[in-house]
């Protein structure tokens, strides 16, 4: 079902690694705001060594190992928020609006003993005019682009899409395309052949869901969640300060946390 | 990406995204407000947005073409939307708040070499490192004065200075090798970065068109915890306040630790300064120690108090960050306003935003965007439409013909026309961005964030503030270091900076062959880029400014200091014009405390948000408060004694 090619999308990490600077000021920056203090990569790699997942669902616990921001982009009307919604909520809200006042949505999950806060951002309605704010995909350790299939042009604007990416991402972010809507197959503008050569040619993962049926949908997420361990994991291997990336700056109610200089 | 219409009702339509419209359209989209709000430019953030290298190159070229035709072409097809009792004002279509951009670039045009290490070109690099200067006067002095002023009762030097010195000293060693390298400089190969490479990397860059700080207790970082904006944004502390005294630049003592470590102090000096912070802290208290003092300077004052020149200089210049003839009281308040924020997320009152300040403004756009506002960029608005009878504006007609109603318009001063303008002089702001090769304070560590207060060089020059960010800053790519000045213009941005910035640093010219003494140039960081203009400071404005109906209301652009509080101070006064009872940006409930209805989507309960929010925050902050706070004025005059004694 799922294109999903692990070992490809790992050496573009490590690729794109390279180029990554690095931080050389001490401790006291590495910890990233979501990380609960104390508890950073290193800990988790003793635990993490084989990396087949399997996955287990946990409602709420309010300590975890790792916390990813995942942010969501696409066309206007192409389902984002209703991968959001039917993921933490298992909600297929029919006909809904902009859901007022929510900034992210949260789920933990745990794959193979490890807990992951999955912090998932949508674009409040900004794409509709193309006036998505730069800051919004600052930070991101994974992008969700999505389209739907039953709309070609949905799917031709995904070009504009990665430009944004380019420019305005971290370089290091873990990007997947997803075709949304395959509940309404009869509908289907775009071929899956063709999407699948377009996610391969930007060296994107590739997957197609649907919100309403719950097709894939937490695959989606969980798959993604475990390229994102992978990942950091593989920094902390690579670094032994085990700076995070991206951004390593602070949420300015944390900073006061640390202990400069 | 859909070309979807406008709706086309909207309680306010805002125009323009700098940081004033974009917190008061978050303010009122919090609060219930269906707000409408657009940019003409393609990017967020107006005067106050960020650029990418290629992103700037654009802007620039942006600004030429605008200077070649300044034409406004009116767009007819609106015509028969103006019902008989009303009338239009039309907005102005052309940006004119930039002024006097001149570019220059010294990085090599070579791009073969883009990855060849400096080194192994001995011509190459010895015809760099003998590039003459037109102040080569200067320099010998600024040299000197280095040497002769190593003070003799330090001999060891503070950290940094020791450090400066040092480099001297080799330098004097190792006068006939060629190239030099400072010994703080990595022993690796230091590449040479060419106009290709700052293209290529481009993107690495966040460049802002307003250099501001954000000082930690500011209006400005109240706003953003209070708002829950903050959410938004990751900063990064100042690491340190530097300023040019004596022709070298030095390290300010601002913080307690740092004035009883500091080496350039004697203990008579590090007493009195710290008295004299002492008292600042809470000088409403001691009336008697300035009342006789309020006509006069705060520069006079300062004298009085006894303080010596070192002192003054880095009180007047550097911590109260005032001019020479400010008021007793303004220095006072400054000072004060200083040492407060001192020691809240660190050991200087500043913050700076990750990727730059234009993020600012698009944080409080997101917000506004979450609670329902609607955003589009690349649209303006053609002109306002009049109600005859009330005077009120009632509606807007877009750069589209489309005709959208509104109660309230908001609008960015770069908009208006001058016929609606009681007055067409400003006063204006000078800047200059640089890209250089390396820190101005040679340490160990690159990445710092640095503030230089830089004193007038001439008496009739201005007083310049440097804002100098590294790659940490995710503003520059690694290996370069962006440097923003900023003052009040007296000229031009060129006439007002180019003084200070070949003061600073290297700047390679024309004339490579005949000089000789490169070897003290060498010490200065390199210039590869360098940008100057001049930007409107409308901030004196107000509504007697302009002639326009009264529930349109002017926001005026960046000011020219170093804190944002006058445009958050704006905000929420045009917000209270909008709307009297409501609350200025309350807490925006965190997404974990929002209790999701089980059945119906739409029906989402906050719960206690707003306490929860206040106590996280105040928990994080008092233990660091009681740790840092440096200046509290009981065990100060105790402790000092002792640590005077003990060393």
């Amino acid at each position: 079902m799922v294109s999903w090619n692990a070992a490809n999308a790992h050496r573009k990490l490590c690729n794109q690694r390279e180029q990554i600077p690095r931080l050389r000021e001490g401790p006291n920056l590495s910890s990233r705001l979501h990380e609960p203090s104390g508890q950073t990569g290193c800990a988790c790699s003793n635990t993490l060594s084989g990396v087949k997942p399997l996955y287990s669902i946990i409602v709420t616990m309010e300590d975890y190992d790792y916390l990813f921001k995942i942010v969501l982009i696409g066309n206007a009307g192409v389902g984002k928020t209703c991968l959001v919604r039917r993921f933490t909520q298992g909600l297929f809200p029919p006909g809904q609006g902009a859901t007022i006042g929510v900034d992210f949505m949260i789920k933990t999950v745990e794959i193979k003993g490890v807990k992951v806060k999955l912090q998932i951002w949508d674009t409040a309605g900004q794409e509709r005019f193309r006036s998505i704010t730069q800051s919004y995909y600052r930070s991101a350790n994974a992008l969700i682009l999505t389209y739907d299939i039953t709309c070609e042009d949905s799917f031709r604007c995904l070009p504009e899409w990665l430009r944004e990416i380019e420019q305005y991402a971290n370089n290091q972010v873990v990007t997947i395309l997803v075709g949304n809507k395959i509940d309404l197959a009869e509908k289907r503008e775009v071929h899956r052949q063709r999407a699948e050569e377009f996610a391969e040619a930007q060296s994107m993962l590739y997957l197609e869901t649907s919100a309403k049926e719950s097709d894939n949908v937490e695959k989606l997420f969980l798959d993604l969640a475990c390229v994102l361990i992978r990942e950091a994991k593989q920094n902390t291997l690579d670094n032994n300060d085990s700076a995070p990336m991206p951004g390593e700056g602070k949420n300015i109610n944390y900073l006061s946390c640390c202990n400069i200089n | 990406m859909a070309a979807d219409n406008l709706p086309s009702e909207f309680d306010v339509i805002i125009l323009g995204t700098g940081l004033t419209e974009s917190v008061i359209a978050a303010a009122c989209s919090r609060v219930g407000q269906r707000v409408l709000h657009l940019d003409r430019r393609n990017y967020y953030a107006g005067n106050w947005a960020s650029f990418t290298f290629n992103g700037l190159l654009s802007w620039i070229e942006e600004y030429k073409a605008q200077q070649e035709l300044p034409s406004t072409k009116s767009e007819q097809g609106w015509n028969d939307q103006i019902e008989d009792e009303e009338e239009v004002i039309f907005l102005s279509s052309v940006d004119s708040s930039i002024s006097n951009l001149e570019v220059f670039s010294y990085a090599s045009e070579d791009s073969e070499d883009d990855e060849q290490p400096k080194a192994p070109q001995m011509d190459k690099a010895a015809e760099e490192t003998n590039s003459c200067h037109t102040e080569a006067q200067d320099t010998d002095s600024f040299d000197s004065c280095t040497q002769s002023d190593s003070d003799p009762h330090n001999p060891e030097g503070n950290e940094q200075t020791s450090k400066i010195q040092d480099t001297c000293q080799s330098e004097e060693d190792k006068k006939d090798q060629q190239p030099i390298r400072s010994p703080e400089q990595p022993l690796e190969v230091k590449k040479k970065i060419t106009y290709a490479k700052l293209l290529k990397e481009g993107r690495r860059f966040n460049i802002d068109l307003v250099s501001k700080l954000l000082y930690s207790r500011g209006l400005l970082v109240d706003l953003l915890i209070k708002s829950n904006v903050s959410r938004y944004a990751e900063f990064k502390n100042v690491s340190c306040i530097l300023t040019y005294h004596n022709g070298k630049v030095e390290q300010v003592p601002c913080s307690r630790a740092d004035v009883f470590g500091s080496k350039q102090l004697t203990v008579v000096e590090k007493r009195m300064l710290m008295k004299f912070l002492t008292f600042c802290l809470d000088f409403e208290q001691h009336q008697e120690e300035f009342q006789d003092f309020t006509d006069m300077p705060f520069s006079e004052f300062l004298k009085r108090k006894n303080l010596t020149e070192n002192l003054q200089h880095f009180i007047l210049h550097s911590i109260a960050m005032v001019s020479q003839d400010a008021p007793t009281n303004t220095g006072l308040k400054a000072t004060q306003h200083f040492l407060r924020c001192l020691g809240r997320y660190g050991n200087t009152p500043f913050l700076f935003p990750l990727y730059g300040l234009g993020e600012i403004p698009q944080c409080f756009c997101r917000m506004c965007a979450v609670f329902g506002g609607i955003y589009c960029l690349r649209h303006s608005v053609h002109c306002l439409v009049v109600d005859k009878e009330s005077g009120k504006c009632k509606a807007v007609i877009d750069t589209h013909g489309q005709r959208i109603s509104c109660s309230n318009f908001v609008v960015e001063d770069s908009y208006i026309r001058d016929e609606q303008r009681a007055q067409t002089t400003y006063k204006q702001i000078s800047r200059a961005v640089v890209i250089t090769d390396r820190s101005i304070l040679p340490s160990e560590s690159d990445q710092q964030v640095l503030l230089v207060t830089v004193p007038p060089l001439e008496p009739s020059s201005p007083a310049v503030r440097m804002v100098e960010l590294s790659s940490s800053s995710m503003t520059c790519m690694p290996g370069t270091h962006l440097v923003h000045l900023t003052c009040s213009s007296s000229g031009s941005a060129h006439e007002d900076l180019a003084p200070v910035v070949s003061r600073l640093f290297h700047v390679p010219n024309s004339c490579k062959e005949e000089c000789v003494q490169g070897s003290e140039e060498n010490e200065k960081p390199e210039v590869l880029w360098v940008m100057y203009f001049n930007m409107r400071d409308t901030s004196g404005l107000d509504n007697s400014s302009y002639n326009l109906p009264s529930n349109v209301h002017v926001c005026t652009g960046p000011d020219d200091s170093l804190g944002s509080d006058y445009s958050i101070n704006l905000a929420e006064l045009v917000f209270h014009q909008l709307l009297p009872d409501e609350e200025f940006c309350p807490p925006a409930p965190n997404p974990e405390d929002i209790i999701y209805d089980g059945d119906q989507g739409e029906g989402t309960t906050f719960e206690n948000d707003a306490h929860k929010e206040g106590a996280v925050i105040e928990g994080e902050d008092e233990p660091q408060e009681n740790k840092e706070q440096v200046f509290s004025s009981e065990p100060v005059q105790d402790s000092m004694g002792q640590e005077i004694m003990t060393e």
